[in-house]
Order: structure tokens, then C-alpha cells, then sequence
């Protein structure tokens, strides 16, 4: 799927389709093993006495797929980890979002889940503690307004898959100077780690679970009258053109189908400036195809 | 823009003006007029503009633009006849906030809240007031309940949800830094220079980054000084004024005088003669005479203040008292009798008002509460614990907060639940039941309030005080993690009231709880007994009293020893036929005594399982000898009692089983009057009214009322639960006289008895029997003496064969109870909770378990070792031959020091090696300064009376003479190295060597001091006697040496000549000659003292490679290096003490989180899987069995019957039941299951955790009860499922109630998993399994 839309949006030229259809070829081949994806409706043909789990349902003595995805088993259970599905939030998890509205006491953030998250007033961390009066609400336009976009955490998920975010800690908040993306959830695993500080170049990436993903400058973690000082300042060039390589990186990924992890996408950052490939070039067909066999030749090494 | 000079004549001028051109008549006043004509313009104007340029135009652009001004014509001075009558800069609000103050002052208020008596000078009164750190305050409000968080939906309002975090628990470090940044100059002291010493203005306003940008005009540089001579100045003015001031009082003069004389003559009538007497001097003496006078007033000044400042040092004292406690890190103690003393004016206003007058202790911890304080309270049982939580309560519900009470059992919540219903508005919630959530007080078991701080209830963010009853719990093997896992997890703006009975080391306790919550807990409590104990000895029908107001008495035991003797000599004298015969007595005792001590082997079920199927009617041979020996010997003990009017009694029995028998063996026995039958009677009616048909005919039930309406009780865990409250009830009401029970009637329900019998001192807990612990007997024994009915309690221990040793029944009776050891041990279930939670880290859990306690106290002392001693200087080793290699070398060295002890051993001690050392024989040795090693050539080997070796090594330096004097006489005083010469030493001093001219060879005699000091060929030397574990090397080659003349004689010649000889060996190249080949010629066999030789003797080769072998400084920079290899050793092992690596759990964390990993509940980054949550959900059966057990589906073929009758092996406890009888389907699950609790033992085992698989599966999975369970979901009849097992009645139901939980569980993880048919059947089982008897509500709960 990926490639006949790669292919029909990439003007390739016969060479790189060649070596594009290689390398794609080889790493479904890579793949192979583990490649049991469904699509709704299929029958999952297992063993009896499976645990049916989310995505799963019965029909007339056959197990059946009712989501688009990829069977995941865990020893009896089977469910379906869903691809190109919305975000399904989980508690704790860190995700970026654009405030979509500002309504009474919360903002509401689109997240690419099936709902809005709620960011309350309550749960934002101002610099001071403070009784969330009156005022507030009105001054929550001073804070964060429409469009700007937040990074949180799930704080809690209602039975209706509501979702709650919090910001209570100095890590979460607005994110100013730097570029938003949004890739396929799937593409994001949990880990420990979301919020990176790639110091070399002094970009915080943050990857959110939600596939929106945080490219910016970095920003230390500081009193707020301060910060409001800092903002004076430019951002350089030279940052400026890393955020835009980064963020290109991560495009490319995307378009590539590949999991996003600081490492993938540092060697793409790296592979850029490596074979000198200008910031507008990356999205063009050449850096594609390099990518991908860049990435194949990783799988291969770690194979 | 230009004026056009029109003419200065016209009235007007015309002129040009804007850019346009245009023009514009203006009227020009002061000009004059006289020639019209002239003054008429010539209207051929010039060019309005010059010819545009791009100059030109930059340059208007530029005008315009970007030098905006005002018009000059519009604004001239001159002409601005209208003015702008409003100030632009006053209008402008600019909405300027002031930054918040870092710190404010707030008045301060102390119990009691009333203005203080004494006042202010100005007779004004003024609060006290105090600087509180206003970002501590909001630090505090921040972090009390997390705020900012979102209150969850209503619904799990109580319980939480696993989908909510923890709230975040108190006394955490802030990792985030909250800590206020203060600014640089601050802290470097810069500000205070500045204060002290002037400087330049500020012109940046704190915190700003730069100062407002003034443009032109400059900032005034001004600075600003300090006086220097501040001091000096002012003593000038002070000159100044007290001039004025005499100046001031010459004009006054006459006033004064007769002011003070009149004065003084009231005053002191001694001195106004005086003054009378020189009326010249009137001036000067008016002035002394006004300063005694004033010195006068200042006394009385001072007399006054004294007063008030002993008034209000008073006040101070009393009120401060917590100041000046014994202080002793975060637990206080103080003096409650003071506090008692003014109690009512600390608290005037209770939040509830006891009918009695208080206890010291409860005033005391009263007070506390008031203050919002944490209380620790270490009383007897019945001491009047419960006031303290009742006033907690009571504050909570004036507060409108909320308190929280945890029990440790279920039967004490219930009972605790009745007793607060009538006073305050009260929840319960415990595993099973859950009324009146809302309520402001909450009773609960501590296991509920764990999982609400798992989950982070909202209702956390409510709770004011959280009230935890036997809090002495912590040492139960079992559960008492759980006490300390919620200490730990408890958020910060939460109190704490601890009861607790008295325990050795509550201070240790209350110190760590406020250790861990950074607050203060004030420990109060009392030993005394409201209700002295009297402990007595039945021994034979009679009463030996042998403990008395604490105090032991041993003439009683020695009483009832004496009697004892008496009677077995009689028993062995009289007739030993008799005691094989009819003497039911003693034999009966013996069976009793053999069956009691056999009751937790095999023995137990086959009796039990008698017992059960007879229904409690033993007919065989045993049961009736037992019956009738306990009956009597009950029936004495009875009938002693009740003469001396001592009933109701509680008889403790440390078996379910032993307990029922015998109740039974008293069948005769009625104890009751008629009326009271009649209240018992009406009471089971009632009670048991409440019961299904066939369940009201239970045989339990039956037999229990009959017992009850002869005054006899049963209370254990084998009761139902209904059969149990009527039992505890009926006893409250005083109705029951004689009541048998085990160690669960002493936990907390509140029935005391007016005596307490012990019918043995020893228990079986479950592993062995052993003695009871003083904290046990102390808790039963507390049972007796009812607090307002009786003057004492009395305690009697029974003894049927013998009369207990008398070191035994102090330590039991007046010995201190247990002290409260850390039961803390890691769960799965922790682990996973944890590793959700941001906040708390499993390390950090574990650092502030009371296990790491002492660990982590002492920590901040660890951590300024670890800084002093960082910041020692390191000592350099300057060495002149380039880099140092010192250090390697000191390594070789204590690597060699090792090998060479253990080669001594080996070497020396062979009888080769001994061959080998005869004179002559050049070999290694050890210095005793232990750095350089000496070369050196035995002269002389050991002799019977010297086992010593006599060898003469060279030295690197040269002693000078004196030192050899002065070694002498050092060496000669000490005994072991002088004390074959100590005779000769005397002498020696003249000549350093005796000569005497013999001159036998073979048997040589020393003649010569030892040690022997000279010079030779440039070397020193030194012969000497060793040891044989100081030879460190035997070498190849050997030297002639003469014996006579070196030893006897003293030759220098001769010791020249064999120190030659030594040098030239040595010139070889190697410093060493080389060492004698250990296989060849010294035999060694062993191969592993063979390796470790050469080992050694390489390294000793290395060693000599190094260039600081050889060194001149050698032994100087050895030294330095052993400090500095200590001092990082000391530091190494200091910082590891720090780390978390040294917590004592460590290993099994690490274990546990191998198993998870390898489970698949965690992934390698620690992050916690789907099938981490399903764990997560699991608390009352082992974790990780359910948890596997699910995810395999093990329930997918089973009914929902089947599912919860395998699903009751998880939460079963008893060990040893009758095997149930399983349908085959049955069968294959519980086999299927027992396989996977093996598996996951193995695992574990494998991960270097104790776990023996075996016993791991047994220990969790206890089938016991599967078939019952089955056959009860059926819908089978309970009468009928009782006949299916030995189980007693009370654990059925306990285990079904607690399945239903279970069921919620697995439901729940159904939800996670996203199986809606397991969800379904957990559902079904749970609606079959409740029903009937079995979920009756408690009567405690209800009402009867």
C-alpha cells in the first residue's frame, strides 16, 4: 500500500524505481515472518481456544478481524493492533496537540483520537499555584489560545473514551518556535522516553504518542518570566534549518511507513547532511529512496 | 514646510504649508502695518519642492517617517494657546502586578485561640506574627492531592480506577526543583557587601534582566555610602542630646528640685539629708539625685518586666512545650501532664465531648489533632485508643473533611462501624461491602485504602486524617507490607493517628513514619492499665497468683510447684496402677495434651473430618476420655471462678478445633439464669430470622444456640460469620459466662471479660509450635478487667500436667513485646503499580520502607562523609623518575602480599623447604617495614631453642650508629623480637659484639647481638632472626658463608665478605637471584600451590621491572599510595552506600523484574504491556498465576460455575483439607493451572529468587475448596455443601465472599483484554456465588 501510493505521488525516474522496488522487496522479505496483517472481515486462522481481545470478533464459528491491522498475540490473547486508525489513548502517555477550541474552564485539543482531549484549567500548571478563580477563565486566552500547540499527558480516559490531558508538571505546556507533525499513530511505540533533547543541535523532539510529533528549539525548563524574555530572541538559521531537516526526516519516514524513534530518525537527519541533500530536497524522490535503503540496510545489520 | 516670506506689513501673511502646497492666509497680530502695498506678496512663488533626487526623496521619507515629531507650527510654544488639560500618563492604567512576595507575614495562632493576657506596652494587643515562605505554602498546597487534577467521573469517586494515577505521595523530594531560586547576589553574598558597604545604585529591578531603556537621558550615577562611622556618629548625637538635655534641665531646674525632693523624701528618707545639707551643690546633686532616681524607676521598670516576662516565659514554656521536647528527628515526645494540666484552656472548644474525664495521654493527643498534628498512640488494649480516633473523626466532620479509619480484620471495621454509627456519619467499605461511601468518616480495611491510592480515588484529595487502628500489624509476616506501602503512598496533606499497642520501639516507628512523610508525629501513650491484671496458676483446682500490678510474684509459681510434686510423688507412690487404670484425669490430660500437640499434622484432618462428619458428637474411645478430663478440668476452673465471682470468662484455645470440643465436653454445664436465657433466646431469634430456611437449621447454627443458652460461646474463624456476631454481641451484653475462642476474638473487638484463661502458653503459627510472645499474651491478657465494672482483671494460665517453668512465664508475662520489624517484602503487584507512577520509582519505595530505616537515616550523615572526604586534597606522588608508577605497584605489591600468604603456608611449611634453608642459602625476605623486600643468606637454620632462622640481609640504606644503639634497646624491650638476647643485652652496649674464642663448628652459638646492624661494600645490613612465614623466596643458589666467624666472632671481615658475595648475585641483572623451582625442588603437588608460586614469583619479577622498585622513596611513596588507595576504597564504598544499589531488597528487585520481563508484563525499557495491566488489576490472588492463568485462556471451555470453583484455589487459605471429589473437566483445569503455578515457580526460581516451585504452587493454589465452590454456584443448598468438606463453616463463606471480588477482578481485566465473553462469564459467576447465607449482611451493619 505503501509503495503504490509512494509511487504515484514520487516522480521516480526508472532507476530509482528499481532500486526503490529493491529495497522494498527486501524488507517486506525481512519482514516476512511476522507480516500477518488483516484487513476487516478476514478470518484469523488459529488454533482453538484463543482469547479473543480487541478487534476480534466471532462469526459463526470463525474468528474475524473487525479493524484493519496487524494480530498481535500475547501467549492465548489475540487482538488487533490497529494501523492508520485514530490514536486509542492509554493512561500516561505523552501527546502533542493543537488546541482547537477554548471553551468554558478547558481547552480542547484535537489529538487524532476518536474525541477531543480535554486539557482543564485546573490541570494546567501555571508557574503559580493558585485557586482557579473566576478571572482565570477569563484570562485563559493569555495562556494558550486557538491553534497553539500543547503537549500533555492522558491523565484519564472515561468510559466513553473522553480523554483528560494534564499538564501539571514543567516538561508539558505550550510549545513555541518550532514545527508540528503529524504521522500515523502506529508508527509511534510507547517508551520511556518521549521528550528528547538532541543536544548537538539544541532541538527538543517530542514524540507524541499520538503521532503528532513536536520539532523545536530547545527550551529550558524555566521560570515563565524569563522565558517570556527569551522569546525576544530569534531563532538562528542554523537551527531553524535543523528543525526543518529533522522535521523533513520525519516526513520521509512517514511517507516510508517506518517507526519513529530518536535513532531512525537521527541517522535520516544524518544521512541527509551525509549525502548533502538540501533541506527542500529531502521530500523529493532521490532522498526517498536512500532512506529506504538506508533503513534496509540497518534491518539487515541488526539481523 | 518652508515659511514663504510673504511681507511683514499685511495683518496676514499667506503661506505654504503641508507637502501639497496648499495655501493658507494667516493673521499676524503683531506686526505693524504701514505700506500695504509692499507688504502684498508676490504671488510668483517659488518652486514648492526642489527638484526630486532619490537623495531628496530618501530624505523626506526618512523625515517623515522615521523621525516622527510634532508639528512645530501647530506645536510651537509660543503658540499653544490650548492645552491639553489632561495628563496622557495618569490616564494610562498600565496594569501594573506586583510580583508576588516571596514571603508574607501572617499572625500566628495558638491553642487555645484566644487573645493573649498580656499586652503590648501600648495596651494594644498585637497577634503574634511570623514570615511563613509564601512558595513553601504553594509548594504545599501543590503538591497536598495534586489540585490541578481532574476529578474523575462519580463513579469511581471512591475506589478509583486503574486508569488513574496515584496521587503523589508525601514527603518526596521534589525532583522538579520547586525549590525557590534565589537570585546570585544573594547567595554569594554580594547583596549583604552591597548593604554594608554601599555602591553604586541598582538600576535592574530583581529579577528583571535589564533596566528600563531611558534613552538619552542617562542614569544618574549615584551611588550610595554607608556611614562607616555609623557607631561613632551616633554616640555624638547621643552627646548632643544629653547636652540639650542638662541644658534643658538648668531651665527646669527649680521644679525639678522640689519635684525630687519631695520625691525622695517619700522614697528614701536616707538620702534627702543629704541633699538637704549642701544646698549649693543643689544643681549637681538634683542631677545625681534624678539619676539614682531614675535608676530607681529602672528597677522597678525591671521588677515590673520580670514579672511580665516570668508571666509570659511561663506562657511560653507551656505554650512552646513542643520545643523543648525530646526532640529526636521526626518523632516528639512530650509532657503530656502539662498539657493535661491546661487542657481545657488549650482546647476550649472539643469537637466532641466525652461523657468521662480524659486520660493524660488522650489529652495530650487531643491537643495534637487540634493542632493538625500526626499523633502516635502506644496504649494497652482498653486503654482509651478509640477516644483518639473519635476525636478525629469528630474533627473531620467539623472540618468538613474527611478520616479515614483502617482495621487490620474485617470483624473490627464491622464492630468499629457500629460503635461510630450513632455518633458520627459513617461509611463503610470493605472487601465485600460498601455503605454510605459518602460519608465524612470512612471505616475500611488498610487493603482498600491501598488500592484507592493505586488508583488515585479522588476522595484521597478529601481526607484529613487517616486513623490506623493496631498498627502494630506491620509485623504480621502476611500483611503488614501493606501497613507500610500505604505509609508510604499516603499524599502529603494527610495526618496520620496511629494506634498502636505498647510495642518496645514505637519511637523508632513514629521516627520513621515522619522520616518518610517529612512531618512530625508526637508520640504519646500510656503503660498503665485502666484495669490492673492480676496472672494466676491453675494448677489442680487451685489459684496461684504470680503476677501482680506488673510486679512478678515467684512464691506463687514456687506453690505451685511445690504442688505439683506433691502430687506426682503421691501419684507415683499411691498406686501407678491407678494411673493406668480408671485416673481419667491424668490420662485424659495426656491424650488431650498429645492430640493438642499433634493437631497440625495428619492427625488434624482424620479428627477433624471425624469431627465434621459426626457432627460434633465424638463417640470414639479418645474423644470421650477427652470430653470428660476437659470437662472436668473446665469445670473445676468454672466452678472456681464463679464462686469467686470472676465470669464472664474468655477462655483462648489456639485451635479452631480444640476450641468447638470443648465447648462440647461441657454439656452438663448451664450458666445462665432463666431470664437471660430469654434474652438469648429472643437475640438468635432475631438475628437468625434473617437466614434462609434450610439455613437456619445449619448444624453450626444449631449447636452454637444451644451452647449460647447454657452461657457458654464459641468464637473462631470457622464460625460462620452471622453465628460469630451473635456470638461477639451476646458476649458484649454480658449474657455469655464462659466463652471459647481463639487469638482473633483479642484483635481489636472490643468484648473484655472479667478473666481471661490462657489454656496453654504455647501456639502453633502455622510453621511450629512455639511459646507465646509477650506482645501475644500482653493483647490476650488485655481482655480482661472490663474498664468501669471491674477493679481488676484476672489472667489465668492453665496447667494440666505441669506447672510451666518460672523464667518462661516471666518472659511471657512481664516481658516486652515484640518490636516492630519491617515485614517489607516486594510484590509483583507493587512493582507494576509503581513502574506506572512518574513520581515514585520502586527504588524509592523500597529507600523508605521502615527496613531501610536506619539505612537511610543515617544517609545525610553518609553524605557529608562522602563530601569531606571528596574533598580531601588527593596527595600527589611526586616522583622523580617520570611518571609514577607507584600506584601498579602498590597493586603488585598487595597482589603479592597476598599470593605470599598463601605460599608461606605452602612453601614453608613443606619439610623440602626446610632442607633447603641451611646455612648458606640465599633467599628473599619480607622486611618489617613490609615495602622493599631484602636479600639476604640463612646463617643459621632453627634449634630447639630458638625456632627462629638467623639470616643476614642487606639493607638499601645505611643505618647510622646511633640507630643501631637505639634499635637495640627498642628491640631488646620488646619481648618477642629481643628475647633469646634479653640477658646479653645488658652488656652490649660497650661492644657491639662478644667475643669468646670457641671455635666449634656444627653447633654454633650466637654470640653476636641480634639484630646485628654494620656497613658493608656500601650496603647495610642486618642479621637477624625470622620467622619462617617471613621468607618470601628461596633461591636457586647458595653461599659460602662462615658460620663461626659471622655469628660467634663478629667478624666485619667475614660479614663483608658474605654480603659481597651477596651484591654479586644480585649484579646479575635480575634484583633477585632466581627462586628454587617449586615442582623440582620443593615437591609441591598441589597444583593450585604450584600456579599460585608461579604466579608470585612472576609478579615479584614484574614488581622488580617497575621502575619504583629500587626507588629511593620507595617506602615514603608506598605509604602515600596505601592512603590514597584507602582513601578511594573509602569512597568507592561510601558511594555505593549511597546508591540505591545498596538497598537490601535490591537483588530481589532485580530478580522480580527479570521474571516480569520474561513474562511479557513488562518490555525491555520497563514499560508496562497490556499483560502488566491485566496484573495490575489482580489483588487477591497471586498476580502473576491469574494473570498467566488468563492470557491462556485456561477458562475458555470452563462454565461459568467451573471458572469461579477453580478460580477459589487463588483465594482458599487453608493447607490441609479433604481432597475434594472433581468432575473430570474440573480435574484436567486444576491440573492445568497447578502446571502453570509450577512453570511460573521455576521462573522464578531461575531468577535467583527463593522460591521453591513446589512450594510456591501449593502455597498460592489451595484446591481445597473447588468442589464446594462448584457445587455452591449450582445452586446446591449451603447445609449441603458443609457435608462436602472438613472446611469449617466460616472459611466457606470467607472464601466465596472474597470470589466475588476476585470476579470483579478478572472482569475487569476481561475489559482490558478486550474479551467481552470472559467479561460475560465473570459476571455469571458472580451472580451465582451470591446468595443466601453466605452474603448476609453483617449484623453490625444492620442492626439486629
Amino acid at each position: 500500500m505503501v509503495m503504490r501510493k509512494l509511487q504515484l505521488e514520487l516522480p521516480l525516474n526508472q532507476t530509482q524505481k528499481v532500486r526503490f522496488k529493491r529495497a522494498m522487496e527486501r524488507l517486506q522479505f525481512l519482514s516476512s515472518t511476522t507480516n500477518n496483517s488483516v484487513i476487516v472481515a478476514d478470518s484469523i486462522h488459529e488454533d482453538a481456544f484463543l482469547l479473543k481481545g480487541h478487534g476480534t470478533s466471532e462469526v459463526d464459528g470463525e474468528l474475524m478481524a473487525t479493524v484493519c491491522g496487524v494480530v498481535t498475540h500475547v501467549d492465548k490473547l489475540v487482538y488487533i493492533r490497529t494501523l492508520r486508525a485514530r490514536y486509542k489513548p492509554e493512561v500516561k502517555d505523552i501527546v502533542v496537540g493543537r488546541v482547537i477550541e477554548v471553551s468554558k474552564s478547558c481547552w480542547r485539543l484535537e489529538l487524532n483520537s476518536t474525541k477531543d482531549g480535554i486539557l482543564k484549567l485546573s490541570s494546567m500548571d501555571n508557574d503559580v499555584q493558585r485557586r482557579k478563580t473566576y478571572v482565570d477563565e477569563l484570562n485563559m486566552r493569555n495562556i494558550i489560545v486557538e491553534d497553539d500547540v500543547v503537549c500533555a499527558e492522558v491523565g484519564c480516559i472515561h468510559r466513553d473514551g473522553g480523554l483528560e490531558l494534564r499538564a501539571t508538571s514543567y516538561k508539558y505546556g505550550k510549545l513555541e518556535k518550532g514545527q508540528h507533525l503529524m504521522v500515523d499513530p502506529y508508527l509511534v511505540k510507547r517508551s520511556n522516553i518521549h521528550f528528547h533533547y538532541i543536544e548537538s543541535l539544541g532541538i527538543d523532539l517530542i514524540i507524541g504518542r499520538n503521532g503528532f510529533i513536536w520539532v523545536g528549539e530547545h527550551v529550558q525548563a524555566q521560570d515563565h518570566m524569563i522565558l517570556d524574555d527569551e522569546m525576544i530572541k530569534h531563532t538562528s538559521l542554523e537551527t531553524r534549518q535543523s528543525i526543518l531537516r529533522i522535521g523533513n526526516a520525519i516526513r520521509v519516514l512517514s511517507n516510508l511507513g517506518f517507526t519513529m524513534t530518536l535513532e531512525v530518525i537521527m541517522e535520516t537527519f544524518n544521512l541527509s547532511n551525509a549525502e548533502n541533500i538540501d533541506v527542500y530536497d529531502m521530500l523529493g524522490s532521490e532522498f526517498h529512496v536512500l532512506v529506504a535503503e538506508n533503513e534496509l540496510e540497518r534491518r539487515i545489520r541488526r539481523a | 514646510m518652508n515659511r514663504v516670506q510673504a511681507g511683514n506689513e499685511l495683518g496676514f501673511r499667506v503661506g505654504f504649508s503641508g507637502h501639497g502646497g496648499h495655501l493658507r492666509v494667516e493673521p499676524l497680530y503683531t506686526a505693524e502695518r504701514d505700506d500695504a502695498v509692499n507688504s502684498l506678496p508676490d504671488f510668483v512663488s517659488p518652486p514648492a519642492f526642489a527638484k526630486e533626487t532619490k537623495e531628496s526623496i530618501k530624505k523626506h521619507i526618512e523625515e517623515k517617517y522615521l523621525l516622527p515629531r510634532l508639528e512645530p507650527d501647530q506645536f510651537s510654544a509660543e503658540k499653544a494657546e490650548n492645552q491639553w488639560d489632561f495628563d496622557w500618563f495618569s490616564r494610562v492604567k498600565v496594569p501594573l502586578q506586583p510580583s508576588l512576595p516571596r514571603s508574607v507575614v501572617v499572625p500566628t495562632w495558638e491553642l487555645p485561640f484566644r487573645r493573649q493576657k498580656v499586652d503590648t506596652e501600648n495596651g494594644a494587643w498585637e497577634p503574634k506574627s511570623v514570615e511563613v515562605d509564601l512558595s513553601e505554602q504553594m509548594y504545599g498546597d501543590q503538591d497536598s492531592g495534586f489540585f490541578p487534577r481532574m476529578v474523575g467521573p462519580p463513579k469511581d469517586f471512591l475506589r478509583g480506577s486503574v486508569n488513574n494515577r496515584p496521587f503523589r505521595p508525601g514527603g518526596l523530594e521534589d525532583s522538579q526543583s520547586s525549590e525557590r531560586v534565589l537570585p546570585e547576589g544573594v547567595s554569594s553574598g554580594q547583596w549583604v557587601q552591597e548593604l554594608l558597604n554601599g555602591g553604586p545604585a541598582q538600576t535592574v529591578p530583581p529579577s528583571f534582566k535589564q533596566s528600563l531603556d531611558l534613552g538619552d537621558l542617562m542614569p544618574y550615577p549615584q551611588t550610595w555610602s554607608v556611614y562607616e562611622d555609623q557607631s561613632s556618629h551616633g554616640n555624638a548625637s547621643d552627646e548632643n542630646s544629653s547636652k540639650l538635655s542638662i541644658q534643658f534641665d538648668d531651665l527646669f531646674k527649680k521644679a525639678w528640685e522640689e519635684d525630687t525632693f519631695s520625691e525622695l523624701e517619700r522614697d528614701a528618707g536616707s538620702e534627702s539629708p543629704k541633699a538637704e545639707a549642701e544646698p549649693e551643690a543643689k544643681a549637681s546633686i538634683s542631677n545625681e539625685v534624678s539619676k539614682g532616681l531614675e535608676t530607681d524607676i529602672t528597677v522597678l521598670d525591671e521588677i515590673l518586666s520580670s514579672a511580665k516576662t516570668a508571666i509570659l516565659t511561663d506562657e511560653a514554656v507551656t505554650g512552646n512545650s513542643d520545643k523543648q521536647l525530646l526532640k529526636e528527628g521526626w518523632a516528639t515526645k512530650g509532657d503530656s501532664q502539662d498539657i493535661a494540666d491546661r487542657f481545657y484552656e488549650l482546647v476550649p472548644d472539643m469537637a466532641i465531648e466525652f461523657p468521662f474525664e480524659l486520660d493524660n495521654f488522650q489529652k495530650e493527643a487531643i491537643c495534637c489533632l487540634e493542632k493538625g498534628e500526626s499523633v502516635f498512640v502506644a496504649a494497652h488494649t482498653s486503654a482509651g485508643k478509640t477516644v483518639v480516633a473519635e476525636y478525629a473523626f469528630a474533627l473531620a466532620t467539623k472540618h468538613c473533611t474527611r478520616a479515614v479509619y483502617t482495621a487490620p480484620i474485617k470483624t473490627i471495621s464491622n464492630q468499629k462501624y457500629r460503635d461510630f454509627c450513632g455518633k458520627f456519619d459513617v461509611g463503610l467499605l470493605t472487601g465485600d461491602v460498601s455503605i454510605r461511601p459518602e460519608a465524612s468518616c470512612l471505616i475500611m480495611t488498610t487493603e482498600i485504602l491501598r488500592s484507592m491510592l493505586y488508583r488515585g480515588a479522588d476522595i484521597i484529595r478529601d481526607i484529613e486524617w487517616v486513623i490506623f487502628d493496631e498498627v502494630h500489624y506491620v509485623n504480621d509476616v502476611e500483611r503488614g507490607v501493606v501497613w507500610e506501602e500505604v505509609i508510604i503512598m499516603l499524599p502529603r496533606h494527610i495526618n496520620f493517628v496511629l494506634l498502636s499497642a505498647t510495642v518496645p520501639n514505637t519511637f523508632e516507628f513514629a521516627d520513621w513514619i515522619g522520616r518518610t512523610k517529612q512531618k512530625e508525629i508526637r508520640v504519646t501513650g500510656t503503660t498503665k492499665r485502666p484495669v490492673p491484671l492480676e496472672h494466676c496458676l491453675f494448677y489442680s483446682g487451685e489459684l496461684y497468683k504470680v503476677c501482680e500490678n506488673e510486679v512478678f510474684i515467684p512464691k506463687g509459681i514456687k506453690d505451685a510447684k511445690d504442688s505439683q510434686k506433691k502430687k506426682t510423688s503421691n501419684a507415683v507412690s499411691v498406686a501407678p496402677k491407678q494411673y493406668t487404670g480408671s485416673s481419667a484425669h491424668q490420662d485424659g490430660n495426656k491424650s488431650q495434651k498429645h492430640e493438642a500437640h499433634s493437631r497440625g499434622k495428619q492427625n488434624k484432618h482424620s479428627s477433624a473430618k471425624d469431627v465434621g462428619k459426626s457432627s460434633y458428637s465424638g463417640n470414639s474411645q479418645n474423644n470421650g476420655a477427652f470430653r470428660r478430663s476437659a470437662a472436668s478440668n473446665w469445670l473445676l476452673l468454672i466452678n472456681k471462678l464463679s464462686k469467686k465471682s470472676l465470669l464472664p470468662v474468655v477462655v483462648f484455645c489456639f485451635s479452631k478445633n480444640y476450641c468447638d470440643r470443648c465447648a462440647d465436653a461441657l454439656t452438663g454445664t448451664d450458666l445462665t439464669s432463666s431470664s437471660e436465657k430469654s434474652e438469648i433466646r429472643l437475640f438468635c431469634d432475631k438475628a437468625f430470622s434473617r437466614l434462609k430456611g434450610s439455613d437456619r437449621n445449619l448444624p453450626q447454627v444449631l449447636r452454637v444456640q444451644s451452647l449460647l443458652h447454657r452461657g457458654i460461646g464459641v468464637h473462631h474463624a470457622g464460625l460462620l460469620p452471622i453465628v460469630k456476631e451473635v456470638v461477639e454481641m451476646l458476649f458484649c451484653r454480658g449474657v455469655i459466662k464462659v466463652l471459647f475462642s481463639t487469638e482473633t476474638f483479642a484483635m481489636g473487638v472490643n468484648a473484655p471479660a472479667r478473666t481471661v484463661v490462657f489454656d496453654a502458653l504455647r501456639k502453633f503459627d502455622g510453621k511450629e509450635f512455639r511459646q507465646l510472645l509477650p506482645g501475644e499474651y500482653t493483647q490476650m491478657a488485655g481482655r480482661a478487667g472490663r474498664r468501669g465494672l471491674d477493679k481488676t482483671g484476672t489472667v489465668v494460665v492453665m496447667c494440666r500436667d505441669e506447672v510451666p517453668d518460672e523464667s518462661d512465664l516471666r518472659r511471657v508475662i512481664v516481658g516486652s513485646a515484640t518490636r516492630l520489624e519491617s515485614q517489607f517484602r516486594l510484590t509483583y503487584i507493587m512493582i507494576l503499580h509503581l513502574l506506572r507512577v512518574e513520581e515514585l520509582k520502586v527504588e524509592d519505595m523500597l529507600k523508605r520502607s521502615f527496613a531501610e530505616f536506619h539505612a537511610q537515616k543515617k544517609l545525610p550523615e553518609k553524605q557529608q562523609l562522602l563530601m569531606r572526604k571528596r574533598s580531601l586534597p588527593i596527595k600527589n606522588i611526586e616522583c622523580i623518575k617520570g611518571e609514577p608508577a607507584i600506584e601498579d605497584y602498590y597493586d603488585m605489591y598487595m597482589e603479592a602480599n597476598e599470593y605470599n600468604n598463601k605460599m608461606s603456608e605452602a612453601v614453608m611449611q613443606s619439610p623440602y623447604a626446610q632442607n633447603f634453608l641451611v646455612p648458606g642459602r640465599v633467599v628473599v625476605m619480607k622486611s618489617g617495614t613490609g615495602i622493599d623486600n631484602l636479600l639476604g643468606v640463612v646463617l643459621k637454620g632453627p634449634s630447639n631453642t630458638n625456632r627462629q632462622y638467623v639470616v643476614l640481609v642487606t639493607k638499601s640504606e645505611i643505618p647510622p650508629p646511633e640507630k643501631n644503639m637505639v634499635s637495640i634497646g627498642k628491640k631488646s624491650s620488646e619481648p618477642s623480637q629481643g628475647y633469646f638476647i634479653a640477658p646479653k643485652s645488658k652488656r652490649g652496649f660497650e661492644e657491639e659484639f662478644y667475643t669468646k674464642p670457641s671455635s666449634r663448628k656444627g653447633s654454633v652459638v650466637i654470640k653476636i647481638e641480634l639484630p646485628y646492624h654494620g656497613v658493608a661494600a656500601g650496603v647495610g645490613y642486618e642479621a637477624k632472626g625470622f620467622d619462617n612465614k617471613e621468607f618470601l623466596c628461596i633461591c636457586d643458589s647458595k653461599i659460602k658463608i662462615d658460620q663461626v666467624r659471622l655469628l660467634e666472632d663478629g667478624n666485619k671481615s667475614a660479614f663483608s665478605q658474605t654480603v659481597q658475595q651477596l651484591l654479586d648475585l644480585k649484579s646479575d641483572g635480575n634484583k633477585y637471584p632466581p627462586p628454587l623451582d617449586p615442582i623440582k625442588d620443593l615437591k609441591l603437588k598441589d597444583a593450585e600451590s604450584v600456579e599460585t608460586y608461579y604466579k608470585w614469583t612472576s609478579l615479584l619479577q614484574k614488581m622488580s621491572m617497575n621502575k619504583c622498585h629500587g626507588c629511593v622513596k620507595l617506602e615514603e611513596h608506598m605509604k602515600l599510595a596505601r592512603e590514597i588507595k584507602k582513601h578511594k576504597t573509602d569512597l568507592k564504598d561510601l558511594e555505593f552506600q549511597m546508591s540505591d544499589e545498596a538497598l537490601l531488597q535490591m537483588p530481589a528487585f532485580q530478580g522480580r523484574i527479570d521474571v516480569l520481563k520474561n513474562i511479557g508484563c513488562i518490555d525491555d525499557d520497563l514499560v508496562v504491556q497490556i499483560k502488566g495491566r491485566v496484573a495490575c488489576e489482580m489483588n487477591s490472588g497471586e498476580e502473576l498465576i491469574c494473570t498467566v492463568c488468563l492470557f491462556e485462556n485456561q477458562f475458555e471451555e470452563l462454565e461459568p460455575e467451573e471458572a469461579v470453583a477453580i478460580m477459589s484455589a487463588f483465594v482458599f487459605q487453608q493447607k490441609n483439607t479433604s481432597a475434594p471429589s472433581l468432575t473430570s473437566k474440573l480435574a484436567k483445569a486444576k491440573q492445568r493451572l497447578y502446571d502453570t503455578a509450577i512453570r511460573l515457580g521455576e521462573l522464578q526460581a531461575q531468577y535467583n529468587l527463593q522460591i521453591d516451585p513446589e512450594e510456591y504452587a501449593q502455597e498460592n493454589l489451595k484446591f481445597g475448596l473447588v468442589e464446594v465452590v462448584y457445587e455452591w454456584a449450582k445452586g446446591t443448598p449451603f447445609a449441603e455443601i458443609c457435608e462436602l468438606t472438613d472446611v469449617p463453616e466460616g472459611l466457606i463463606v470467607r472464601t466465596i465472599v472474597r470470589l466475588d471480588e476476585t470476579c470483579r477482578e478478572f472482569k475487569n481485566a476481561a475489559a482490558i483484554m478486550g474479551n467481552s465473553a470472559l467479561h460475560k462469564k465473570m459476571d455469571a459467576a458472580s451472580n451465582a456465588i451470591k446468595r443466601d447465607i453466605v452474603f448476609a449482611a453483617s449484623l453490625y451493619v444492620t442492626g439486629v
